[in-house]
C-alpha cells in the first residue's frame, strides 16, 4: 500500500470520526435537555402527590391516607413517625429518612417552606402534623434514582423489575396490586438497609460499585456498538482509500513501464468497469502509448528503411570504385557513375529531410495563398515535357481559379511527385490524366495513369517511405520510394487526404482532397 | 571458363558487377529476381551464385532454399549489415559463404575463388587412397560424398571440406582458423561466426542420421574435434 492509500484512508476515517462525533454530540445535548424537562414536570407532580397526602393525613387521618395510598399507584407513599417506623409497618432505610430530613432542614435553612424546598431536592419530604398531634415525616421513593434508572434503564440488571413496577407498566392498577401485599415480604425482609428498597433501581452510589463493569453481558452491550462501529469506519475507509488509490497506482506501474521502454502497456484491462474520470484517464493514457508506439515504430521502420536503402548506392559506388581501380583506362565512364551515385545519395537525403521536416511540422503550411491554376500549369508543363522524351502525354482538364493557403514549394512537389509517378508507370505512348473539380469548399485533384496498378492490398502502402511493389507491379530503380509518401506528409499537413484506387479500365487512379482558401 | 550466376534485383549493381567479374575473368549470367533464379542455378551450367538477400518477391533465403532442394551448387550470399547471419548461412539452408553488402568488389570476387579454389580442389585431387573412414564414417573426396553407418550424408561444398579435414585429423583438434583455411579459403576474421554455423549443421545431419552422441566435439578455445573410435 502506497502513501496515497493511507492518506486517503486516514483522512476517509477522521472525517467519519468528526461527523459522528458531531452527530452524537448534537443526540446526547438533545437528550439531555429531555431528561432535565422531563424531571422538572415528574418532581411538580410528585410535589402536588405529596401535597395531597399532607392534606389527606391531616384533614382525613390515617385511614384517607391509606385510602389515597391504594389509589396511588404511580408513587409510592412512605410516611414514617417520630420513631422512624413506617405506620403501614414496612421496613425503611435509616439513611432515606436521613436523607429526608436533611433536604428538610437544608429548605428550612433557606428559608424556604418545606413544600417548596423539597421540589429543589431529590428525596421529596414533607414533614406533617397529623390530627392527632404527632409529627409524621412523608417522603416519596427518590425520583431522581428512579428517573436516573430510567435513563440507564439498559445498564441496569434491575431493569424488569423497575419497568414492571414502572410508570409504564399499565394503564391501571395491575389486578393483584395490593400495598399490603407489597408491604408484607418487605416488612419480613431481613435486610434492614436495603430491604425496603430492593425493587427500585439502585442508587446513585450503588452504580459506581465495581461488580457493575465486570458483568461480561455489560461488556456486550455497552463495548460492542463502539467496537462494531470502529470496525466498520476503518473498513470502509480502507476500501474507499484502496478504491481511490489502486487505479493511481496501475496508472503509476503504466507509466514507468512505458519509460523502461515498454510501449506496448494498456490500463484499460486493469481498469475493470470503472466509469469515472480515473477511468477515463486511463483510456487516454491508452491513447496515448498507441500513438506514441505507433510513432516510435514508424521512426524506427524509417531509420530501418534509410539504412538499406543507402547500402544500393553505396555498393554501387563501391563496385564502380573497383572498376576505376581495375580499368584505369576507362576512368571517365566510371567517373561519371561514382558522380551520378553520390548525386542520387544527396537526392535521397534531401527527400529524406523533406519527409521528417513536414512530419515534424517545422514547416509552416498555412503561409501563402498559392493559385490551384498556377501550380497545376506548372507541374502539368514540367512534366509532360519530360514525359514526351519517352513518347507519353500528361494532359489536364478541369477549373483553373480556385485558391489554397499553403506552402507552395511543397504543394509543388506534392503534385509534381505524385503525377511522375503516373508518368513513370504509363506505357510509352500512353496518357496521364490530371483533373482538377472544385466540390463546395475543397478541390478534389485526380491523377490517373494507364499502367498496370497496383495489387488491391498494396493501395495504402504505396503511401509508405519506402514501399516498392512486388512481382510485376514493382517500379524500376529510378526512385526511392519516397516521392508518394512525401506527397501523403505535404498532403496531410495542409488538412488534406490522399487516397489510391485501381481504375476499372485499368491503371491507377491517385485522388488529392485540399480544403480551399474561404 | 568459370560461369558466375549473379541473382540481385539492383540492375545497376548487377551491370557494374558483371563488367568488374568479366574483366577478372569469369562468364556472368546475371539474373534480377529469385525465380529466374532457382532456374538458372538448377541449369547446371555454373559454377557458382552469388545471391542477394534482400530481394522483392521470393527473397535470397527463399531462393537458396529452392536451389538447395535440387543442387549442392557452391551459393555465396550477399547480406547487409546487421542480417541474422546465423539464419542466412542457415542450419538448413546451406550457403557456402556470405559477403556483407556493400562489399568492395575485390573482396567479392577474392570469396569466389577461394570457394571455387575449394571444390575444384576436391574435383581434381584424384588420389586413389582418398578414402577417410572414422568409425562409421566414410568420405570418398575425389567423389565428395559421404556415408554415416552405410547411409548417405548430404553435405554441401563447405560442410564437406570442414569435415574432410577433421576426418583427416580424426582425434587432434583441428583449430577454429585452419578450418576458416580449408573450408573456406580464408583466415578467420574477427566476429566471423562461419565455421560455428557450418559444424552445427554438419552435427545436425550426422545426428539426423542417427548418430547417438555427437562425435564432433568443441575443443574450448582451440578447434574442434572429432572423435576416433
Amino acid at each position: 500500500m502506497g502513501r496515497l492509500f493511507w492518506k486517503f484512508f486516514f483522512f476517509i476515517w477522521l472525517a467519519q470520526l468528526t461527523a459522528v462525533a458531531g452527530i452524537g454530540g448534537t443526540l446526547w445535548l438533545k437528550h439531555r435537555n429531555d431528561a432535565i424537562e422531563e424531571e422538572s414536570v415528574r418532581r411538580a407532580s410528585a410535589a402536588v402527590t405529596i401535597e395531597a397526602a399532607a392534606a389527606a393525613l391531616q384533614f382525613g387521618g390515617m385511614p384517607a391516607l391509606q385510602h389515597l395510598a391504594e389509589n396511588l399507584h404511580r408513587y409510592r407513599i412512605l410516611l414514617v413517625d417520630e420513631q422512624r417506623q413506617d405506620v403501614f409497618g414496612r421496613s425503611v432505610s435509616a439513611d432515606d429518612i436521613a436523607r429526608a430530613q436533611a433536604s428538610l432542614s437544608l429548605a428550612a435553612d433557606a428559608g424556604q417552606k418545606p413544600a417548596q424546598g423539597a421540589t429543589d431536592n431529590n428525596l421529596l419530604a414533607r414533614r406533617v402534623i397529623a390530627s392527632d398531634h404527632r409529627s409524621y415525616l412523608f417522603f416519596l421513593g427518590d425520583i431522581s434514582d428512579r428517573m436516573r434508572g430510567l435513563d440507564l434503564r439498559f445498564l441496569t440488571p434491575h431493569f424488569g423489575v423497575l419497568a414492571g413496577r414502572g410508570p409504564g407498566a399499565g394503564p391501571g392498577p395491575g389486578p393483584g396490586f395490593n400495598p399490603n401485599a407489597n408491604i408484607g415480604p418487605y416488612a419480613g425482609g431481613d435486610d434492614p438497609h436495603r430491604a425496603g428498597f430492593a425493587p427500585y433501581p439502585p442508587l446513585a452510589g450503588d452504580l459506581q460499585e465495581p461488580h457493575w463493569y465486570q458483568s461480561p453481558e455489560y461488556i456486550l452491550r455497552n463495548f460492542f456498538p463502539f467496537v462494531a462501529g470502529l470496525i466498520a469506519s476503518l473498513l470502509f475507509a480502507a476500501l474507499l482509500a484502496r478504491y481511490f488509490s489502486l487505479p493511481i497506482r496501475t496508472l503509476r506501474g503504466a507509466f514507468e513501464s512505458i519509460a523502461d521502454g515498454k510501449l506496448d502497456t494498456r490500463v484499460a484491462a486493469k481498469m475493470g468497469r470503472r466509469r469515472d474520470e480515473l477511468a477515463d484517464l486511463g483510456r487516454d493514457f491508452d491513447a496515448m502509448a498507441s500513438r506514441f508506439g505507433a510513432l516510435v515504430d514508424g521512426q524506427k521502420r524509417l531509420l530501418h528503411d534509410v539504412s538499406h536503402e543507402l547500402r544500393s548506392p553505396l555498393a554501387r559506388l563501391q563496385v564502380a570504385i573497383g572498376l576505376a581501380r581495375q580499368q584505369p583506362q576507362k576512368i571517365e565512364a566510371t567517373m561519371l557513375r561514382i558522380e551520378r551515385e553520390s548525386e542520387r545519395m544527396d537526392q535521397m537525403v534531401g527527400e529524406l529531410l523533406t519527409l521528417s521536416r513536414v512530419e515534424v511540422g517545422v514547416v509552416n503550411t498555412g503561409g501563402e495563398s498559392v493559385s490551384v491554376a498556377e501550380l497545376l500549369a506548372m507541374v502539368v508543363d514540367n512534366a509532360d515535357f519530360e514525359a514526351a522524351a519517352s513518347g507519353k502525354r500528361v494532359v489536364f482538364s478541369g477549373i483553373g481559379s480556385a485558391t489554397i493557403l499553403g506552402h507552395f514549394e511543397l504543394l509543388y512537389r506534392a503534385v509534381e511527385n505524385v503525377v511522375r509517378n503516373a508518368v513513370k508507370h504509363t506505357a510509352p505512348g500512353g496518357d496521364v490524366s490530371v483533373r482538377a473539380v472544385v466540390d463546395g469548399a475543397r478541390l478534389n485533384l485526380t491523377v490517373a495513369d494507364r499502367g498496370p496498378g497496383v495489387p488491391p492490398a498494396e493501395l495504402q502502402a504505396i503511401f509508405e517511405p519506402f514501399f516498392r511493389g512486388s512481382g510485376e507491379f514493382r517500379s524500376n530503380n529510378t526512385g526511392y520510394g519516397l516521392g508518394l509518401a512525401i506527397a501523403r506528409r505535404v498532403i496531410l499537413a495542409h488538412g488534406g487526404t490522399i487516397s489510391a484506387d485501381n481504375d476499372p479500365l485499368g491503371g491507377l487512379r491517385v485522388e488529392i482532397v485540399l480544403p480551399l482558401a474561404t | 571458363m568459370t560461369r558466375v550466376l549473379l541473382i540481385d534485383d539492383d540492375i545497376e549493381l548487377l551491370e557494374l558487377l558483371s563488367e568488374y567479374l568479366e574483366q577478372e575473368g569469369y562468364d556472368v549470367t546475371a539474373v534480377h529476381n529469385g525465380e529466374h533464379g532457382v532456374t538458372e542455378a538448377l541449369s547446371g551450367r555454373h559454377a557458382i551464385a552469388v545471391l542477394d538477400v534482400m530481394m522483392p518477391g521470393i527473397d535470397g533465403i527463399e531462393t537458396l532454399r529452392r536451389i538447395r532442394a535440387q543442387s549442392r551448387m557452391p551459393v555465396l550470399m550477399l547480406t547487409a549489415k546487421g542480417d541474422d547471419i546465423d539464419r542466412i548461412i542457415g542450419l538448413e539452408f546451406g550457403a557456402d559463404d556470405y559477403v556483407p553488402k556493400p562489399c568492395t568488389p575485390r573482396e567479392l570476387v577474392a570469396r569466389v575463388r577461394a570457394i571455387l579454389r575449394r571444390t575444384e580442389v576436391g574435383r581434381i585431387d584424384n588420389l586413389p587412397d582418398n578414402v577417410l573412414t572414422v568409425g562409421g564414417l566414410t568420405m570418398w573426396t575425389e567423389q565428395r560424398r559421404a556415408e554415416l553407418d552405410g547411409k548417405p550424408l548430404e553435405l554441401t561444398s563447405t560442410e564437406f571440406s570442414l569435415l574432410q579435414l577433421l576426418a583427416k585429423n580424426a582425434g587432434k583438434t583441428v583449430s577454429k582458423n585452419e578450418l576458416s583455411e580449408f573450408g573456406l579459403g580464408r583466415p578467420l576474421s574477427r566476429f566471423d561466426r562461419n565455421i560455428e554455423v557450418h559444424l552445427s549443421a554438419i552435427r545436425q545431419k550426422l545426428s539426423a542420421l542417427g548418430e547417438g552422441r555427437s562425435s564432433i566435439q568443441t575443443v574450448y578455445r582451440q578447434g574442434y574435434l572429432l572423435v576416433k573410435e
